[in-house]
């Protein structure tokens, strides 16, 4: 079922494949970035990049473009004859599924955290001096960072939900096989809706669940059930379904 | 059925059951009221990283209340603690409640506290922001707090102090302080960063702003500047607090 070497060809074989594909994504999200630091400053001058707005800058890139990248990992299975050379590649299933984890959900928020960096810790290093400069706070402007600025909490919640998405958008990709992209986010939408619904038929606060990792709360039976189970299971069965997604790409 | 989409709707199921139970159980009520025994005391010191709203109503028995959403919901025991110190009153979080919030190694959550104390109380001493408002016309009243400060009542001295940004509070200290409502005789006012704001100076007779270089002020009217000394600013610590009565 595994054999290293087989894993090591198969990841090779990727990266010589994909690494323009990679470079090109992580320079876009780097321009879009940029794009949106100038017109910050054009707004509000380098006072606008506090702690904060780079908190949410980080957290709106990651997770918008870290679910776009897992729905792209195995693009080429849209394509008949790609699909057919994804397939036929020499390596197991579960290998191909395991280089798939570990380039959507391992590697992207790391590329994706030193991309952040390029651009943000200029401007923020820029904007942290002029605040010295001027009668603003210091601590307002200094470089966020996810490891000192986020709660252990945070970063665990952070994580899980990340993979949810990431998990969620490499199913799609492999489950549908025409139009993955389009019929992925219609699902998710639908899912969506599907909370909000739940949501008002209960009277329920999904932000419980949220902050199930940052709040010492008193839970009733059920929630100390179900929260932690959904937070472990949520993401492993997406990635099993994902791995079942590609045997079934397989056998058909 | 093929296996990716019965796993995948094991999942749905997993989290739908999960959004159903995340009800609130309807017998916690979200608002505590304590009320407060504050015979002989006229400092109140509140050690707690929260806001505090300040209403000052002699008609009415002292008490705080605070919004119990994000604090141990079920915990029948009081979030705060509360002791005696001759004429002051201290306020911290619940050793109890407070270690095993630590146990689980995470922030506090977010509570607003709002109090309602009668005017014997002169002096305020907040780690985090103060807000206080009321109709009743005060004599000397002082505030120190290492957050903002918001006055919005009248008084013949009063005395706002920041005492610095010492990261007390839990979504971050603000360096402000903000004066507006009714007349105020004497204003007292030390801030080393941040901005004052006196958005109804016409109602101060004098004002004495001690500053640090990088403080911004802003006046309502620029002839309350005649009556306004602004000088550097002296250590917090070397200030002393207004005598007890």
């Amino acid at each position: 079922m595994f054999s290293f070497q087989r894993f090591a060809r198969l990841a090779k074989a990727h990266w010589a494949e994909y690494r323009k594909t990679y470079a090109w994504f992580i320079g876009i999200g780097i321009m879009i970035h940029f794009v949106l630091l100038a017109l910050m400053f054009a707004g509000s001058g380098l006072r606008a990049i506090t702690n904060d707005a780079q908190e949410v800058i980080y957290y709106a890139g990651l997770f918008t473009t870290a679910p776009i990248f897992a729905a792209r990992y195995f693009q080429a299975m849209a394509r008949k004859e790609a699909a057919l050379i994804v397939l036929m590649r020499p390596a197991s299933t579960f290998e191909k599924w395991l280089l798939a984890f570990l380039f959507v959900a391992i590697f992207y928020p790391v590329a994706y955290t030193l991309a952040f960096y390029v651009c943000n810790l200029p401007s923020a290093l820029l904007a942290q001096v002029l605040a010295e400069t001027m009668s603003s706070a210091a601590s307002e402007y200094r470089v966020y960072f996810i490891l000192n600025d986020a709660s252990p909490g945070e970063l665990i919640s952070v994580a899980l939900t990340l993979t949810v998405f990431q998990a969620f958008g490499v199913l799609g990709s492999l489950y549908f096989r025409a139009m993955p992209f389009i019929k992925t986010i219609l699902t998710a939408f639908l899912v969506l809706l599907f909370s909000i619904f739940l949501t008002i038929v209960f009277n329920a606060r999904p932000d419980n669940i949220y902050s199930y990792w940052t709040m010492a709360r008193e839970l009733s039976p059920a929630q100390q059930i179900l929260y932690p189970v959904m937070w472990i299971t949520l993401p492993l069965l997406l990635w099993l379904a994902s791995y079942f997604a590609l045997k079934e790409r397989e056998a058909a | 059925m093929k296996r990716a989409p019965l796993i995948f709707f094991c999942a749905l199921a997993i989290f739908a059951a999960t959004i159903a139970v995340s009800r609130r159980d309807s017998e916690v009520n979200e608002t505590r009221t304590e009320k407060l025994n504050v015979n002989g005391i006229d400092i109140l010191e509140i050690k707690v990283p929260w806001n505090l709203q300040v209403t000052i109503d002699s008609s009415v028995q002292p008490s705080m209340s605070y919004t119990n959403d994000t604090y141990l919901e079920s915990n029948k025991a009081s979030v705060f603690s509360v002791r005696r110190e001759n004429n002051k009153l201290i306020i911290t979080p619940n050793p109890d409640l407070d270690a095993k919030q630590l146990e689980a190694g995470e922030r506090y959550g977010y509570l607003d506290i709002n109090m309602t104390l009668p005017k014997t109380i002169r002096t305020i001493i907040s780690d985090c922001g103060v807000e206080l408002d009321t109709r009743e016309a005060l004599e000397d009243f002082e505030v120190r707090s290492s957050d903002r400060i918001s006055w919005s009542a009248s008084a013949k001295r009063l005395r706002l102090i920041h005492s610095g940004n010492q990261k007390t509070c839990e979504y971050g200290n603000r360096e402000n302080i903000t004066v507006s409502g009714d007349e105020v005789g004497e204003l007292y006012v030390e801030l080393l960063e941040g901005e004052i704001d006196l958005y109804q100076s016409e109602k101060i007779t004098s004002a004495t702003l001690m500053t640090g270089s990088k403080v911004k002020l802003t006046m309502s009217s620029i002839n309350t500047l005649k009556n306004t000394q602004i000088k550097p600013i002296v250590r917090a610590e070397e200030t002393p607090a207004l005598p007890a009565q």
